[in-house]
């Protein structure tokens, strides 16, 4: 039988973990991913600035990170960590790797996003003398606004499931209990309460994506 | 003395628009698809000027050349007296904001409101929220949907999409509106009431105009002037009530066509005779038996009420030996004969 009083404390915090990494990664990769994404479609040959050299270069970048499997970019990136965080351990070092991998995965969702809205209501802030500024935070964003949001859910749950791989190398947080205790240790309850949480988690950030998503979907 | 006085005063140029040989391509080499070739074209001040022409004719790169949403490869654009062809980005993104326009499918922000949509160029032009808050109010009144200006796109039809567009283009009060195709994607009930509105402001507002259309009812209903795109030339340009005096033009020809295609029988003509405005009165084919040794024998006709202006074209046969002098003494009378 489990002692739950001891189970308790260490799952909370390593809930409590994975919802930090995850949620300040996530910050951080809206924040990054967000013009990257607008970047990506505005500055093709049909954009609203079109810079095909740099289209291509981002194109690539965005390619070659996404390419690399996660636990791979985790060890490869280590020394670029070491220098931003001073450390490769813990929560707040797995926050690097996290947002680098989550950066141009968003980017690209940004950018599929944002491609969908119709090109006449361009044409229409143009025809009214808007500049390319005003018709991207006018017009470009709240149209896809409801894209993007279920673009941010999509993300995050991929944030969880990179936060597993990271905890599993040191970060804490519901992978490594689920690793260490529930897989190492044959805690089969531990491995199951952990998956449990991770659902509930999952869960709870869809609905709550699908929930933003449908209250500013005008359509 | 009168043209001292006329000097003095600040005059306004009678011209609205003017495009002179305006050419514009897609692509390059081969595959490169001329859109227009050297087209000219002057819009009056004040004038519904209809640009009609079949799809691919080139209509809706020359409507987006006049604010330069496709710029020009050739030639020059001038509107209300500024050319635009040579302004920078900055000037012309202010010029823009003297030109309305509005589009086949509306093209609203699904974002925002009806009242929001409307306020979106006033936005654009720095103006202060009270301010914007009053003219949007002020235009929504104007086209006819107070009552919606809470309502999302995508709860109005049609016809309360686009008065929202002509809304929301005219907010910044500009001296031109361009209409893209404004009418094609709306049902006949909606596509009446929105000419109407159209013309309305066009009287009212002294609003200036341009349209493009592959609808010969749009020119019939609203136009006063037309030009006719082929392969993106300007075929055929100038006031209806001109052109359609003229059986041979084109415009003449699409109200009325040709009602026989095969050839008349020896020894007699066919005729199409124009009747414009009083002329319709006359009893002019009573007279033309009984004076001339002719038969008039009706092939067909209609009469159409066309840039509000009534005008008929009777296609007639005539045969016998005066044949010639029927003909002469019609075009005595002032009416258009074309005899084929």
């Amino acid at each position: 039988m489990m002692d739950w009083s001891s189970w308790l404390p260490r799952l909370w915090e390593a809930t409590y973990l994975t919802l930090y990494m995850v949620s300040v990664s996530a910050l951080f990769t809206v924040v990054l991913g967000l013009p990257l994404g607008i970047l990506l479609v505005n500055s093709d040959s049909r954009g609203l600035a079109p810079r095909p050299w740099l289209n291509k270069v981002l194109g690539l970048v965005v390619n070659v990170a996404r390419s690399l499997p996660f636990i791979i970019l985790l060890v490869v990136i280590i020394p670029f960590t070491r220098a931003l965080v001073g450390t490769i351990i813990g929560p707040t070092a797995a926050i690097v790797p996290l947002t680098i991998a989550a950066v141009p995965f968003f980017a690209r969702v940004v950018e599929t996003a944002i491609r969908e809205v119709d090109r006449g209501l361009v044409e229409a802030a143009r025809s009214m003398g808007a500049t390319n500024g005003e018709i991207v935070r006018k017009v470009l964003i709240p149209e896809a606004l409801p894209s993007i949001l279920l673009g941010v859910a999509l993300t995050v749950i991929s944030l969880i499931s990179y936060s597993a791989m990271a905890g599993a190398i040191g970060a804490g947080g519901l992978g490594d209990v689920a690793i260490r205790f529930g897989y190492q240790r044959r805690e089969d309850t531990v491995l199951l309460v952990t998956v449990i949480l991770l659902i509930v988690v999952v869960q709870g950030i869809q609905l709550l994506g699908n929930w933003l998503a449908a209250r500013v979907n005008r359509w | 003395m009168a043209g001292h006085l006329q000097n003095a005063l600040p005059q306004q140029s009678e011209k609205m628009i003017t495009l002179k040989g305006v050419s514009k391509s897609f692509g390059n080499g081969g595959n490169a698809v001329h859109a227009l070739h050297e087209v000219d074209l002057e819009v009056g001040r004040g004038e519904i000027f209809g640009v009609v022409g079949a799809s691919g004719a080139g209509k809706s790169t020359l409507i987006r050349c006049v604010n330069l949403l496709e710029k020009p490869d050739k030639g020059s654009v001038e509107v209300d007296g500024q050319v635009m062809t040579t302004l920078g980005d900055a000037e012309l993104r202010k010029a823009r904001q003297r030109i309305g326009m509005i589009f086949q499918l509306f093209n609203l922000l699904s974002s925002r409101t009806a009242a929001q949509n409307v306020a979106f160029p006033l936005e654009i032009q720095k103006m202060e929220k009270p301010l914007r808050e009053k003219r949007v109010e002020e235009l929504l009144e104007m086209v006819g949907l107070t009552d919606k200006a809470g309502s999302y796109p995508a709860q109005l039809s049609g016809g309360q999409k686009q008065r929202v567009g002509i809304a929301r283009a005219l907010a910044t009060n500009p001296s031109v509106l361009l209409c893209d195709e404004a009418t094609s994607a709306l049902d006949p009930a909606n596509t009446r009431a929105i000419l109407t509105l159209l013309k309305d402001l066009n009287q009212r507002l002294g609003l200036t105009i341009l349209l493009i259309t592959h609808e010969m009812e749009v020119v019939r209903q609203i136009c006063d002037h037309v030009a006719i795109l082929e392969e993106g030339r300007v075929v055929e340009q100038g006031a209806i009530s001109d052109l359609i005096a003229n059986p041979t033009s084109r415009l003449s020809q699409a109200f009325f066509p040709p009602i026989l295609d095969s050839q008349p029988a020896e020894g007699s003509v066919w005729a199409a005779i124009t009747f414009l405005g009083g002329s319709a009165d006359e009893p002019v084919l009573t007279n033309l038996v009984r004076k001339f040794d002719v038969e008039v024998n009706i092939l067909g006709g209609s009469i159409q009420t066309i840039g509000g202006q009534r005008v008929g074209q009777l296609q007639v046969e005539l045969k016998g030996e005066q044949t010639q002098e029927a003909v002469e003494h019609l075009r005595e009378l002032n009416l258009r004969v074309e005899v084929r």
